[in-house]
């Protein structure tokens, strides 16, 4: 289930060691690449996720892994679909987090994913790596930059950090009033 | 009509259970009819969830039967405000 891991994370880390911190930025991020594995990998084995918590570099460091399809692939099966020409695997994997892109692989989808995920890890000062066939795309606050790897790895590797010194304070339930939109 | 939304989902996090909420919400939606979704215990959400609850509502009926017809009560200002933000970009996109 998406939400087990995400939540057992999540509150260890509040627990053992940021209580009283807001460590929904984690959990999001999780979530993101979880749903994207479900919905786009076709992955035979799910995935495989680590994370963990750096005292020294005050780092959450996170890392999820499964054996489908690779972004690329499905980003280019959605643009031969819809009639575009082909791009390489870092394009690919670049389309794939912008806003509002989706390959569609299900109804619902709608092409914000990975856009969160790179969003959240900016706002936290973190570094975003994604890996897939050739591609090897970096995001740090410096910028992006993308390598073209000799050997193709099959599936899909991210592999994110998040600044633990960027956690804003846990906020309290509001009881007393309506949220009107 | 109050709906506490835990009561009806495992988590906010997978589309399954954005689909949950949305089927706790259509026909409130469709009757025109006014939800107070206690979001006690809510954290966030992940945009599958969105999508598949929210999203599909503002699909179905459009963003101002949504806007109208939902109210939010226990909140996290963020959290609420994070509801607010997705009806705001789902509106522009969703026809």
């Amino acid at each position: 289930m998406i939400h087990a891991y995400s939540d057992k994370a999540r509150d260890y880390f509040e627990r053992n060691f940021f209580r009283g911190k807001n460590l929904e930025p984690l959990y999001i991020c999780l979530t993101e690449v979880f749903n994207n594995v479900f919905d786009h990998a076709n992955s035979p084995v799910h995935g495989y996720v680590i994370t963990q918590y750096s005292k020294s570099s005050r780092t959450f460091e996170t890392a999820v892994f499964d054996l489908g399809n690779g972004i690329s692939e499905t980003v280019n099966r959605h643009l031969k679909a819809t009639g575009s020409d082909p791009v390489n695997d870092n394009q690919a994997v670049e389309l794939a987090l912008k806003r509002n892109f989706s390959a569609k692989s299900k109804p619902h989808n709608r092409g914000y994913g990975l856009d969160t995920l790179s969003s959240i890890v900016q706002t936290m000062g973190g570094e975003l790596a994604i890996r897939c066939n050739f591609a090897h795309l970096h995001l740090d606050p410096k910028g992006i930059t993308r390598e073209v790897e000799s050997l193709s790895l099959p599936g899909t590797l991210i592999t994110f950090t998040l600044n633990a010194d960027r956690l804003e304070e846990l906020e309290e339930e509001s009881t007393d009033s309506i949220f009107d939109f | 009509m109050e709906i506490r939304l835990m009561d009806h989902v495992l988590g906010t996090a997978s589309n399954g259970d954005g689909e949950r909420l949305f089927l706790v919400l259509v026909n409130p939606i469709q009757n025109k009819q006014t939800v107070v979704l206690s979001l006690e215990g809510v954290r966030g959400f992940s945009s599958s969830f969105l999508n598949s609850s929210f999203g599909e509502l503002i699909s179905r009926y459009g963003v101002d039967a949504v806007r109208s017809g939902l109210r939010l009560s226990h909140y996290r200002p963020s959290v609420a405000q994070s509801i607010a933000n997705y009806i705001d970009q789902a509106g522009q996109l969703i026809h």
